[in-house]
């Protein structure tokens, strides 16, 4: 399903109590999805070169970009996006082969946890996503520290419509 | 500007937290990992998969090699190494080793380095400590300081090393570290010969390092010295059945080959006039218990097998009349904690110097236990005191000095840092005397004198030993072998069978060895059994020679070798004897057959007196069932058997019956040492005490005991009876026919690595401590056959061997080759073990994997 659909479909239903998520599922809009894109590929091609420290730089880049954008959504991406980018060469090498499975459940036992996959597959997309929301969140308030007081106290984060970009918002 | 410090407190704490989480995920905190580092996908632990992918055929470029080697694996695991000289076959041996068990030999030599806490954290500071305190790797240290690098152990040990480093470079490069390192962040480092002789000598440990005299001085002070003696006694109180009946010679003694590696030098007097014994510490029964205390309570960090507790292995060989279908036959069972990988990694090697086939113990070059061309050998452990504790005479006038031979000498000090993960590191400090290192200060300044503790050749002894070509060459190369001591069973292509039992037997010149002895000179150690008087059979006329841990000579025999307490009570040894004495066994069969069996001869010899204590007594009717049931036994701990439930609940319940009674007066300690004291545990010496009395002593003055109600044996055994009637009533049902031994006792084979997940088990399972099939260390058992093995002779270099071992080639719990052999070691069953020659003749046909080893370019 496209953007566009996802507008269309928002327009004509009936008007759904407003949160950060439903805006999200609602309006995704290209620029976020590109990111997250654009993200889970980085941090997937930055692990396999050893830079598991990757989905923090993610989240900053997230997090200074999405700014002006609704906290949740904004974190959301980062964290999901960071996530799907280890857990993406996890899969490529489950699907060749490769015993992730049979690892997780290793390293669970070495760890002295119950000795199931699942936990450290689950541990492993947190860590990542951990890192990235961290920095977003970090990114954002920093942010808003070094922005003007009298233009952050009058918008607050929370009410930026997460459908509109900067530049039309400012126009 | 209240929402301006808000915004900065706010950026202060995303700040700190973002700081935090990244500090823990990039560096961990306490015991917990670098997280980010670990579970990173491209690094950490998910590379560690690559250790579950079987082998395929390959050539690989070996850094160190001088020519080809070829490494061929069957489909079950197990490799063979041929190569153009003894040089690339070692290089080769340690590559494919450490392929398949590098994190075992990184586990043994840290252990035995005391360098465990590195990997493991705190949690294993305590193991760290006390064998920095013993030493081993100061031994070691020594031991390849004393290795001439030419030598064939010295050439053996480099190249060996190079293989392993070779393996360890692989590793750096592709990181695919196995999964504990990828978890940890904590990498091993470069193998060195030293390694090999730590790993060595951490076996050693667990073969020849125990506490009996520490236990002696506990129950001295509890039982008093005339019923330690009564009841431990030096002689067995049953009668055994010794390999070496004699006649014996008295020969003198030998001094030991070399000092004491973890012994300080003779000392320079520091203050030369003797002092009064009123000006030093004194030496009370109070303090001797105390320093034990603080000794067994240090004994009781170390993983379970590191003191040598359950003697418990079996090797016979038969010839003659007593063979059908062969010049002579071995078999062989060491019994060792069983874990997951195995202590043993099965190989065949072959070069010009070498050909020879069995198990290795990974991290050592050659083979510790197999056969030749020629000959064949396995090995069981002699049990003698190997073991020393000393008291020092120390003074608060004379700080780090002690007393020895009529002088003030001060105390050698080593330093040592522990390195912890996730924790400060730990500094520590041993005192070492002229005995040996201080292992307390509490009570009692105690040293121990272990033979473990001074460099010998074994490696030396063990190469000639896989080229030995008969009796002359193998007892020939054994003089040099000198700890653990081991009973050596061989047979050979030219039907002759033999025992001989090599190593130190240390002996004092005054005291009680079985006591920590005196430390001002006195009792020091003046030598051991020379070679020439250790046990030995040679072609005995009754074509039969086994040994099972029994005491290997009888009551005569000129030297003190150690106490009851040592030495298995000789309830295998007697079943071996019994299945192969007068009867002409047909191939490997029956040998394989014995290895498996579970029959308790305890038990036959026992429950008829049981049955006739019973006679004329009222019995209701759950009872008269089990009556029955024990009158048709065979004595044969089956899983499947309630017979064998009654036995051994009787059996605890009627030691119990007879001596708890004495331990509740004397207030006996029995946690300090649960395996030696406790009534739960069957101490040795007690079991063959109650098994005597029994049988040829039934008004024994033991059954007389405080508040006894029970004064002879039969009326002891009808008490333990309806005891064990009730106790299996409540524990398993009304029925009696439901109490099957499987319901009580289960195996189970742990994970190297303490993760429980990682091993297999615990299943139901026959056997019990003195059934040839033994099953110690508790109702779930983790301690027995370690490695199963019989070699037929046919004539002139040509065998038939088989063996099979609990667990499979592989440490990587994904590898399907990491536990296949454990159903087959179950069952009873075996594998062809085959010779490099034989690999490669048959490989071909059977689809083995090769890889061809060559020299980097």
């Amino acid at each position: 399903m496209t953007s566009l659909e996802l507008s269309t479909a928002a327009e004509t239903a009936r008007p759904a109590p407003p949160t950060p998520f439903t805006r999200l599922r609602g309006r995704l809009p290209a620029p976020v999805a590109t990111a997250a894109v654009l993200g889970a590929a980085a941090t997937a091609l930055g692990t396999a070169a050893g830079l598991w420290f990757l989905p923090f730089a993610f989240g900053l880049a997230v997090g200074v970009w999405g700014r002006r954008r609704s906290t949740a959504p904004m974190l959301a991406t980062a964290g999901l996006a960071s996530g799907a980018g280890w857990a993406l060469p996890l899969l490529w090498s489950a699907l060749h082969g490769g015993s992730v499975s049979s690892t997780a459940r290793i390293v669970a036992a070495l760890a002295g946890l119950p000795p199931s996959p699942a936990l450290v597959l689950l541990a492993t997309l947190l860590v990542a996503a951990l890192q990235a929301i961290s920095a977003a969140g970090l990114a954002r308030t920093v942010c808003h520290l070094s922005a003007a007081p009298a233009r952050t106290e009058d918008v607050p984060p929370e009410d930026v419509d997460m459908g509109e970009d900067s530049t039309r918002r400012s126009s | 500007m209240a929402a301006r410090l808000r915004r900065v407190a706010a950026c202060l704490t995303a700040t700190l937290s973002a700081t935090l989480l990244m500090f823990v995920l990039g560096v961990g905190i306490g015991p917990v990992p670098a997280l980010g580092r670990a579970l990173a996908p491209g690094g950490g632990v998910w590379p560690s998969a690559a250790g579950a992918r079987l082998p395929h055929s390959q050539a690989l470029r070996i850094p160190g090699l001088t020519g080809t080697a070829e490494v061929s694996f069957t489909s079950s695991g197990m490799a063979s190494v041929q190569a153009s000289n003894d040089h690339d076959l070692f290089l080769a041996q340690g590559y494919v080793t450490a392929r398949n068990r590098l994190t075992q030999m990184d586990l043994e030599r840290r252990l035995g380095e005391g360098r465990l806490a590195q990997l493991q954290g705190s949690s294993a500071v305590a193991s760290d400590t006390f064998e920095l305190r013993l030493g081993l790797e100061r031994t070691a240290r020594a031991e390849w300081a004393a290795t001439a690098p030419g030598s064939p152990a010295g050439q053996a040990l480099t190249a060996y090393a190079q293989g392993v480093n070779d393996r360890l470079a692989e590793l750096h490069s592709t990181h695919e570290w196995p999964a504990i390192y990828g978890l940890t962040g904590v990498h091993p480092a470069r193998w060195t010969p030293v390694d090999s002789m730590v790993v060595q000598e951490v076996l050693t440990q667990q073969l020849d390092f125990t506490t009996a005299p520490l236990d002696y001085s506990i129950l001295q002070k509890s039982l008093g010295a005339a019923d330690t003696a009564r009841w431990f006694p030096v002689q067995p109180a049953n009668a055994q059945q010794p390999y070496d009946p004699g006649p014996y010679h008295y020969l003198g003694t030998d001094p030991l080959a070399a000092a004491n590696a973890n012994a300080a030098a003779v000392p320079a007097t520091s203050s030369a006039a003797p002092t009064t014994a009123a000006a030093t510490t004194s030496t009370t029964t109070a303090d001797a218990a105390a320093a034990a205390v603080s000794i067994l309570s240090g004994t009781a960090s170390l993983p379970d097998d590191l003191r040598h507790i359950h003697p418990d292995s079996n090797a016979w060989a038969v010839n003659g009349s007593a063979l059908r279908g062969g010049v002579s036959l071995l078999a062989g069972d060491p019994h060792l904690q069983l874990s997951l990988p195995s202590y043993w990694y099965e190989v065949s090697l072959r070069s010009p110097g070498f050909d020879v086939t069995g198990a290795s113990l990974p991290g050592m070059p050659a083979i510790l236990l197999g056969h030749n061309a020629h000959i064949s050998w396995s090995l069981t452990d002699v049990q003698n005191q190997s073991t020393l504790f000393y008291k020092e005479r120390t003074s608060s006038s004379h700080p780090d000095e002690y007393f020895w031979r009529g002088a003030w000498r001060p105390l050698q000090k080593v330093h040592y840092t522990i390195p912890v993960r996730g924790a400060s590191s730990v500094p520590l400090t041993v005192n070492l005397t002229v005995h040996g290192p201080i292992m307390t200060e509490k009570g009692q300044t105690t040293s121990v004198d272990w033979m473990g503790d001074i460099p010998s050749a074994d490696l030396s002894a063990l190469l000639s030993v896989n080229t030995a070509s008969d009796w002359g060459g193998f007892t020939k190369a054994l003089r040099e072998w000198r700890a653990p001591t081991q009973n050596f069973v061989y047979a050979d292509d030219q039907g002759h069978i033999g025992i001989i039992a090599p190593g130190y037997y240390p002996l004092v010149r005054s005291g009680k060895p079985w006591l920590p002895l005196s430390g001002t000179g006195e009792s020091d150690i003046s030598g051991t059994i020379p070679f020439a008087a250790v046990p030995k059979t040679y072609d005995p006329p009754g074509h039969v020679v086994a040994t099972a841990n029994q005491r290997p000579v009888g009551a005569n025999y000129p030297y003190y070798i150690g106490t009851s307490q040592g030495f298995d009570p000789g309830y295998r040894a007697d079943e071996i004897y019994g299945s192969l004495d007068g009867t002409t066994q047909d191939g490997s069969s029956g040998s394989a057959a014995l290895q498996s069996s579970v029959t308790d001869s305890l038990a036959r010899s026992i429950v008829p007196r049981l049955l006739s204590a019973l006679d004329g007594t009222s019995l209701d009717a759950r009872s008269r069932s089990v009556r029955t049931m024990l009158a048709g036994w065979n004595g044969s701990m089956d899983a499947s058997s309630p017979a064998a439930s009654v036995w051994w609940t009787f059996w605890g319940t009627y030691l119990s019956t007879v001596f708890q009674p004495w331990w509740d007066e004397a207030k006996v300690p029995v946690s300090l040492d649960p395996w030696n004291l406790d009534l739960g545990h069957a101490p040795g010496p007690l079991v063959e005490d109650l098994e005597q009395w029994t049988l040829h002593d039934p008004t024994n003055a033991a059954f007389a005991s405080p508040g006894s109600t029970t004064p002879n044996a039969p009326a002891a055994m009808r008490a333990a009876f309806t005891k064990t009637v009730d106790s299996l009533t409540k524990q398993l049902g009304n029925d009696p026919a439901d109490w099957t031994w499987g319901r009580l006792h289960q195996r189970k084979i742990p994970s190297l690595t303490g993760a429980a997940a990682l091993g297999y088990g615990p299943f139901p399972a026959g056997g019990d401590p003195w059934t040839p099939n033994a099953a110690d260390d508790g109702m779930v058992s983790d301690f027995g056959p370690s490695w199963r093995m019989t070699v037929t002779w046919t004539g002139p270099g040509q065998s038939t061997a088989k063996a099979i071992y609990p667990g499979g080639q592989s440490e990587d719990p994904a590898s399907p080759w990491y536990q296949n052999l454990i159903p087959l070691w179950w069952d009873g069953r075996y594998l062809p073990l085959r010779t490099a020659a034989e690999q490669s003749r048959d490989g071909t046909s059977s689809g083995d994997v090769r890889w061809t080893l060559r020299p980097e370019r």
